[in-house]
């Protein structure tokens, strides 16, 4: 005996269907543009920081062929104390006579900064070695302490 | 023996109306694929751009004179491409791998200020795409660039 089944998709089933799978596919687009889009930004930020890195380290160095030149200038026949005044003429320098040693910061502006430690040594001529040249953050992020109850082990 | 017919009431209009949504819709989306992928290649070439001008950086940042930058310049360099300023190229593939195709070109720009004491130097390194991305209008063709100095002292200047 023959039984024959009827399926229907029904008036609009094709509507239906083809809205279904064009909502997947947005979704699926709308997703991979927003993971790009989320690496792009990182990439921007990470040159962003990069860039400002450079430059500061390029400040740096300027402000070390400043110095460079009042040093090259200075007559060697003068006392500690004339070199360290003339030194301290330049902007944004801290001199610390007593211990022959002079430093600068140069700040970017991403949260970071190199900080420069000159030691100026007098001989025939008065030149400078660097003491250390470092980068470091300018603020440091501020943690709340959070005091957690420990079972100590005994009631 | 069963028989399993399919009697899709479909009108004309039903057909008609899929194809237009379909049609519409599929060209947002692939316009959406395409931006999400030329962001990703984007967002990728900023990286491997980066890291190969950070690495020049280094290295120039590394030498004791301005004949050592020159020297290093000339052979890491493809073809000098201007006296003055003083501009130096060289070309990647869309790989990034150098001298492969020319894609993507890095120029380092060397401007050089003689003092006294010694000799300042303003170097810039940017990287650029010789074709602009499709689908994506914005950001150009420039992918990365970075400005610094470098200070090469006659006398002094060694880390003690």
């Amino acid at each position: 005996m023959n039984r024959r089944t009827n399926v229907s998709l029904g008036m609009g089933g094709t509507l239906v269907v083809t809205v279904f799978v064009v909502l997947c596919l947005m979704i699926f687009a709308a997703l991979s543009f927003t993971t790009a889009y989320s690496d792009l930004k990182l990439s921007i930020k990470a040159q962003e920081i990069t860039a400002d890195y450079y430059l500061i380290q390029g400040k740096a160095e300027e402000k070390l062929a400043e110095i460079s030149e009042v040093l090259h200038g200075i007559d060697t026949g003068g006392d500690k104390t004339s070199i360290f005044r003339k030194l301290s003429l330049i902007d944004g320098i801290e001199v610390d006579e007593e211990n022959s040693r002079i430093s600068y910061e140069a700040a970017g502006q991403k949260n970071q900064k190199i900080s420069v430690s000159l030691n100026i040594v007098i001989e025939d001529k008065v030149y400078y070695e660097i003491e250390s040249w470092n980068l470091s953050n300018i603020e440091l992020p501020v943690y709340e302490d959070q005091i957690i109850d420990l079972w100590e082990g005994v009631e | 023996m069963n028989k399993i017919s399919l009697n899709s009431k479909v009108s004309l209009l039903e057909i008609i109306l899929s194809v237009i949504i379909f049609a519409a819709a599929g060209i947002i989306m692939l316009n959406c694929f395409g931006i999400a992928r030329f962001t990703q290649i984007r967002a990728n070439d900023k990286t491997a751009a980066g890291a190969i001008i950070q690495s020049d950086f280094e290295i120039i940042k590394s030498l004791k004179s301005p004949a050592e930058m020159h020297e290093f310049l000339n052979d890491s360099y493809d073809e000098k491409i201007s006296d003055n300023p003083i501009m130096f190229t060289k070309y990647f593939d869309e790989n990034w791998v150098q001298g492969r195709g020319k894609d993507y070109t890095v120029t380092v720009t060397v401007e050089e200020e003689n003092l006294n004491s010694g000799s300042l130097v303003s170097i810039n390194i940017s990287a650029q795409r010789t074709k602009p991305y499709p689908f994506i209008k914005k950001g150009g063709q420039d992918i990365y660039s970075v400005d610094s100095k470098k200070f090469f002292p006659l006398t002094g200047g060694a880390y003690e």
